[in-house]
């Protein structure tokens, strides 16, 4: 049976209450979900898989609650009934294989331990994030395109402690800046003005 | 396998939104210590009005020593020095954009940081006045002619002359809020009914307070539509010896008074902190004594900090 068809059919039979304690974390948010994917997650396949295509194609099977809870984009695109279970795959152009493995990672491990205590699961964020400067900027951009809540904020509460504190030539290497846009004389000027900022 | 694409991560290129997301976890200190200067991208970013509607300083307090003469304090020069250049970068990567601007009460500003400042900030909304001893009379009036824009002042204890009044009435339309660390006496009050007569929101709270002060300030600011006089010391003159006695509560001649007031807000009560401390204090709380940050307190909300 069609999926919208069935949806149709149980929000007949459901008293309007039942919608108040149907909450449900979205990319890292609590957003009130329908009462009848609740009822159906129950019914049914909770473990319903979907299908991400990174860019290099290659295709990543992964519980569609996982991805659901997670990105608010993918969240979207399940409930506006664009995915199609028995056919699509959702197809990331700008997320390469690499990165997508670690989101879904990322996005596995926070559906499965959220009742884990905070001390585990920060120690465990920290060494997810213990990647290369390239792999950081990359997990950004995914996160970001994915619109990942959770995942977004760590990665800006570690850049930030990446830069807070160090000089600016440290800046510029750490994140392999290598042109940095001022003129000569521009930066020949901010050097004689504030050297201990360098 | 990871270093073959070194070129096309270029962090220099990052989207501004979340450069600003990233700048907005950093306290001003980090802001200001060349994260400007790194790339044009990342100035951008630093400029962005998002990180300059609030300008706190409030951590900043000055390294001084009280002295016999004219202005009386003393502030260090190395002290002095660390503001000036923390203000020029703030207030250039700002770019006119602070709409709040919040001060120590034991910062004690230079007149010509002071006049610097007021200069950058033309849109200013509200704020919190660091000590006032080094400025001149010229340097404040001249600081509140260019907040033509300010909503919301927060004055320290040390002095309350009513020219800073007039001026605010001559220059800033839309004041409304004013809150006072210290105590109001008739004269004070008495400036106020004249210079702000529109006034809609006022705190005297932690201070010692006249009965006839109050009546006054109920009687004559038709426009006040929030009062807080909570843990104050409510007096009343009395005929000698005494010439003064403690007002134990609230009478129903103040209540009917207040009864206008959307927020009448009170606390006079003996098992309570704050109160006992202005007792001790007798009525001009010496914040430096307490816990960090409580002096940024108020019942009122939009004047906590």
């Amino acid at each position: 049976m069609e999926l919208l068809c069935i949806r149709q059919w149980i929000s007949g039979l459901l008293p309007t209450w039942l919608s108040a304690w149907c909450i449900k974390p979205v990319g890292g948010a609590l957003v009130r979900q329908e009462p009848e994917y609740i009822l159906l997650a129950l019914m049914g396949s909770p473990l319903k898989k979907i299908m991400l295509c990174s860019s290099e194609k290659e295709i990543f099977s992964v519980e569609e609650q996982v991805m659901v809870q997670h990105s608010v984009i993918i969240n979207n695109m399940i409930e506006d009934g664009s995915y199609n279970h028995e056919e699509s795959k959702i197809p990331l152009d700008c997320v390469d294989s690499k990165t997508l493995k670690k989101v879904i990672d990322y996005c596995t491990h926070h559906t499965h331990h959220h009742n884990d205590n905070q001390e585990d699961l920060e120690a465990w964020d920290a060494q997810f994030l213990n990647v290369d400067s390239n792999g950081l900027y990359d997990l950004l951009m995914a996160a970001n395109y994915l619109e990942i809540r959770n995942l977004l904020d760590l990665i800006y509460g570690t850049i930030k402690n990446m830069i807070k504190g160090k000089k600016i030539d440290e800046i510029r290497r750490i994140f392999n800046i290598k042109d940095h846009g001022f003129t000569p004389e521009e930066e020949e000027q901010n050097r004689k003005e504030y050297p201990h900022f360098y | 396998m990871e270093d073959g694409d070194y070129s096309i991560r270029r962090w220099e290129d990052l989207d501004i939104d979340i450069l600003v997301k990233i700048f907005q976890l950093l306290d001003i200190f980090e802001l200001t210590a060349g994260i400007a200067h790194v790339c044009s991208a990342w100035r951008m970013a630093c400029c962005d009005p998002l990180l300059w509607k609030t300008l706190d300083l409030s951590m900043l307090k000055s390294n001084f020593i009280k002295i016999p003469l004219e202005p009386f304090v003393y502030v260090d020069g190395r002290s002095d020095r660390k503001l000036t250049r923390l203000l020029k970068i703030s207030l250039s990567l700002s770019r006119q954009s602070i709409m709040t601007l919040i001060f120590h009460f034991n910062l004690y500003v230079s007149d010509e940081q002071l006049t610097y400042t007021a200069e950058r900030c033309p849109k200013l909304r509200r704020l919190v006045l660091p000590a006032w001893n080094r400025i001149k009379k010229t340097g404040m009036c001249k600081a509140i002619r260019g907040w033509k824009d300010l909503e919301s002042l927060t004055m320290p204890s040390i002095a309350n002359p009513p020219y800073l009044l007039e001026e605010i009435s001559n220059h800033c339309k839309n004041f409304s809020e004013l809150k006072i660390m210290g105590p109001c006496d008739i004269y004070f009050a008495s400036s106020l009914v004249a210079f702000l007569p529109k006034l809609k929101v006022l705190s005297l709270r932690c201070s010692m307070l006249y009965k006839d002060v109050l009546i006054e300030i109920l009687d004559r600011l038709q426009h006040l539509e929030v009062l807080n006089i909570s843990h104050c010391i409510l007096m009343e003159a009395v005929p000698p010896p005494q010439h003064k006695r403690v007002v134990r509560e609230i009478d129903q001649s103040i209540r009917q008074k207040a009864s206008r007031l959307r927020e009448f807000i009170t606390c006079m009560d003996d098992n309570c902190i704050m109160c006992n401390r202005t007792r001790t204090d007798e009525g001009l709380v010496r914040w430096y004594k307490y816990e960090e940050g409580l002096w940024k307190a108020d019942e009122v909300r939009s004047l906590a900090l």
